[in-house]
């Protein structure tokens, strides 16, 4: 589904590639499936296979990510021959294959990434800027691709509006080019100004990329405490709107059309700003977000080896106190009731940890301290790292404190998961992580309202009380030589 | 070790002599070809495509299908153990040349055919059973279930002496030069003491078997009225719909408390064509649909990650139903209907299940210690009882 041909002008060769987005084998015909990377960012790693996999290819024939095409259904369309640079779109507009030259991925990868790949038009003058050639658009009548959906079978996630995101990306990339004599020199930023828990991610992943395609990151103001510690590699470029609410009330596409606005024009001048809120649904490959915004900021992961999740953490730091009596830290609210860790099983987990010995904090919960827990306040991230320091592990939900927690602080987390999954959101396993579910088949749900199984409010795919007392007190034996 | 996924596999798709040893006819693809559904509620069933109607004695097309399995990902084929009438068949000869240490066979024992062990029976006559039933075991590579054979039992209840039983094709399977048997009991639970009685786990029924949680249609009085005036179609009276979902999750949710029992695995069910006169079981999606590969690909995903969770390192297994059941519906190969949609949601959740494992193999648990979980444990019952 993802596809290209390399073409030897010397002897007119033509080897065609297949590949398809990797659900986790990460074989060599797969791709990383990442959510953030816009479909461009797509195009350039299979410029990177073919260029690898076809050392005396000159021409790289490259089909459009965003459609499910093959080596021999795209070698059938050039069989007639095509100059390059070109582009092959269907009967209106609607980009089908790139036609390129191989020194263009050599030198100027990254300007590929301005490409919408949803306009021909746009596309074709942004490659003659950035080649400086005439770039040929050919139609391709028997072919007219319609309205794209908004979720495909094989994963993106799009629509009509976010695609027009892309075109007014595409365009203002093309207004930097034919405006400004050092385009060369203007710096790429990241679009993806929220949520906390993304923002955490992000920084995560500029720390850990070999070969960086961003300099910047566009990030809601509201959002500085969070970047202040976070340690990113890009710079932030403050975005002076709250952040995007997760209610709906606002689209994506219109929240996007505003952030131009407040941004202001020197900023858009001055920026080759790449769209990497999510292109493609999250849960459709099994990958961590960490990885998902490593890849989208340049690294390959073509290898199993490569992936964050199978390596030792970033950050890694545990509590100074004696380890008796152990302190355990809490964040089991949601936001929304199904997201909340059930109350039965926080009243039961709180009432035995206490039996045991072991003090309970929970955030923002008075309602537990009838069953030993201790309800304190960290609704600020700095009370939030400091609550975290007097307390030897942390038990959260998929929620901002536990990215937080574990991916800044680097603290003993263990991690509940009901609707939506650890293999996405989670720490990546050590001494230091443990992830926590039941494994029922409609995990994950992804719901924000009622149980879709059972209708009920509460998620039944938490773990209960017993696997997660038993979870903390053998990671608290691990990390800090506990007995119980 | 991470996770084995095994598929029931039916052999009897040959044209081998044993074909009519294991109740198959001359034309192994005939019933398929010949069923037909009565009613509009019946799914139609699917036929093969990629791999054709194939006969499992061509070498060629063995191949293709053992090479498709394994492509998917999957370790080993189930196939079915028969009483013949003079000794025990499985018709997987013809599979042993494509086992490997990678892609083995596992057995199902189906003993409730068989009225000998139902009974009590003179020692030398249960001695000569017992021989007769491991000697067809020793074929192809056998699937290694903790270093043994394993071999489900269809039908625990059936066996008069469950015990002695296991014991005796235990002895006798060590007698005969293998490493023992890993004997797993065809029940949800262990309510029937299986696990003392010799077995070392338990499998969750198939969909027939097992109705995890209440039909859509909960017929009445006026229903079977409706049904003899001809004013309502019958099968909505005889047969039951299940919805998919709700059917998968029942069977995964509380485990623990169900004993040492693998998860069984299945894409669709609608067995139709095995009851003429009514009594189906079908599974159904979203009112009207046989298969939804979404909730099927989490369904093997996370019962793979439970399996993970759940069980010793060299016993973790999903058995997924089915590879070629093409009667009931369940059936993973390719096929006109639905084209690889089935194989490809296969091989990509259990790609995606092999991932997640992966990744939390890499700092393995030490494990509590069985004094600390059992106090563990009483902390909580009392704390629920507080609760």
């Amino acid at each position: 589904m993802l596809t290209g041909l390399a073409l030897a002008s010397s002897g007119a060769r033509t080897a065609g590639f297949d590949f398809s987005f990797s659900k986790g084998a990460l074989a060599p015909n797969e791709i990383f499936d990442s959510a953030t990377s816009p479909p461009a960012r797509y195009l350039v790693e299979l410029g990177r296979r073919l260029v690898k996999a076809a050392p005396a290819a000159d021409v790289l024939v490259i089909a459009n990510p965003l459609l499910p095409l093959k080596a021999q259904q795209i070698a059938d369309w050039i069989k007639d021959g095509i100059p390059c640079p070109a582009i092959l779109s269907d009967e209106k507009d609607f980009p089908l294959l790139y036609i390129l030259p191989r020194r263009l991925f050599e030198d100027s990868e990254r300007f590929l990434l301005l490409l919408s790949t949803v306009d021909a038009g746009i596309d074709a003058r942004l490659l003659e800027g950035v080649l400086g050639d005439k770039v040929t658009w050919r139609r391709l009548p028997q072919i007219r691709i319609g309205s794209y959906p908004v979720s495909t079978a094989t994963g993106w996630f799009q629509g009509s509006d976010r695609q027009k995101v892309l075109k007014v990306l595409a365009a203002n990339a093309i207004k930097i080019i034919e405006g400004n004599p050092h385009w060369r020199d203007v710096p790429f930023a990241v679009y993806h100004p929220y949520h906390a828990g993304s923002i955490v991610f992000f920084a995560a992943a500029s720390r850990d990329v070999s070969t960086p395609l961003f300099q910047r990151h566009i990030i809601c103001s509201t959002y500085k405490d969070i970047v202040a510690v976070s340690d990113s590699r890009l710079e932030p470029i403050w975005l002076k709107l709250p952040w995007l609410p997760r209610d709906a009330s606002v689209g994506e596409p219109q929240y996007f059309g505003a952030a131009l606005d407040r941004l202001g024009e020197d900023v858009v001048a001055s920026n080759f700003i790449v769209f990497m809120r999510y292109s493609r649904n999250t849960g459709y490959g099994p990958f961590h977000l960490i990885d998902h915004d490593r890849f989208s900021l340049g690294e390959s992961l073509d290898r199993p080896e490569k992936i964050r999740q199978v390596q030792a953490p970033l950050v890694s730091a545990k509590c100074k106190l004696a380890a008796q009596p152990l302190k355990v830290l809490f964040h089991i609210t949601g936001g929304l009731p199904i997201k909340n860790y059930p109350l039965d099983y926080a009243k039961v987990a709180c009432r035995s940890l206490a039996g045991m010995g072991i003090e309970v904090s929970v955030i923002g919960r008075p309602d537990l301290e009838p069953y030993g827990a201790r309800s304190i306040e960290a609704d600020e991230t700095d009370l939030l790292s400091e609550a975290v320091s007097r307390h030897h592990i942390f038990v959260g939900l998929d929620s901002f404190p536990h990215h937080f927690v574990r991916n800044v602080m680097g603290w003993p987390t263990i991690g509940l998961f009901g609707t939506t999954t650890a293999t996405n959101f989670g720490g990546g396993w050590n001494a230091h992580y443990r992830s926590l579910d039941v494994s029922l088949p409609c995990h994950p749900c992804g719901g924000e309202r009622d149980c879709p199984v059972f209708g009920r409010k509460e998620c039944s795919n938490y773990a209960k009380p017993q696997e997660l007392i038993a979870a903390i007190v053998e990671m608290a034996q691990q990390v800090y030589g506990f007995t119980a | 070790m991470s996770v084995r996924v095994l598929a029931f596999f039916d052999t009897r798709y040959q044209s081998s002599p044993d074909i009519q040893r294991l109740g198959g006819g001359t034309d192994p693809w005939r019933p398929l070809l010949d069923a037909r559904p009565v009613s509009r509620q019946h799914f139609a069933l699917n036929m093969p495509s990629t791999l054709g109607r194939y006969d499992l004695t061509d070498q060629a097309a063995l191949a293709r299908v053992v090479g498709m399995a394994i492509q998917a990902g999957i370790d080993g084929f189930v196939v079915d153990l028969r009483w013949a009438g003079d000794g025990y068949v499985t018709g997987s000869q013809v599979l042993a040349p494509a086992c490997s240490d990678t892609f083995g066979l596992a057995f199902r024992w189906r003993n409730g055919d068989e009225p000998f062990w139902k009974a009590p029976a003179a020692p030398e006559q249960r001695l000569e059973r017992a021989r007769n039933l491991v000697a067809a075991l020793k074929v192809g590579t056998a699937t290694a279930a903790d270093g043994r054979t394993l071999l489900i039992v269809d039908s625990p209840k059936d066996l008069a002496l469950p015990a002695d039983t296991i014991a005796l094709l235990q002895r006798e399977a060590r007698r005969g030069g293998l490493a023992g048997l890993y004997v797993v009991a065809h029940r949800a639970e262990d309510k029937g003491r299986f696990l003392s009685n010799g077995f070392d786990a338990l499998i969750d029924p198939g969909p027939a078997d097992w109705h995890s949680c209440p039909p859509n249609n909960r017929t009445s009085g006026l229903d079977f009225l409706e049904v003899m005036a001809g004013l309502k179609d019958s099968v909505e009276y005889l047969d039951k719909f299940f919805p998919y979902l709700l059917f998968a999750v029942s069977r995964m949710i509380n485990r623990e408390q169900r004993g040492k029992a693998f998860p069984r695995v299945f894409p669709s069910f609608y067995n139709w064509a095995q009851y003429p006169d009514g009594g189906a079981t079908h599974l159904v999606n979203q009112g009207n649909r046989a298969i939804e590969t979404y909730w099927y690909g989490l369904f093997m995903e996370n019962a793979m990650l439970f399996a993970h969770q759940a069980f010793p390192a060299n016993e973790r297994f999903v058995f997924l139903e089915s590879w070629n059941g093409w009667l009931d519906g369940s059936q993973v190969e390719p096929s006109l209907l639905d084209g690889d949609l089935v194989y490809n949601a296969t091989r990509d959740a259990i790609d995606r299940g092999r991932y997640v494992i992966r990744t939390r193999e890499i700092a393995p648990t030490g494990g509590l210690d069985e004094q600390l979980k059992a106090r563990i444990a009483l902390l909580v019952e009392a704390a629920q009882n507080l609760s």
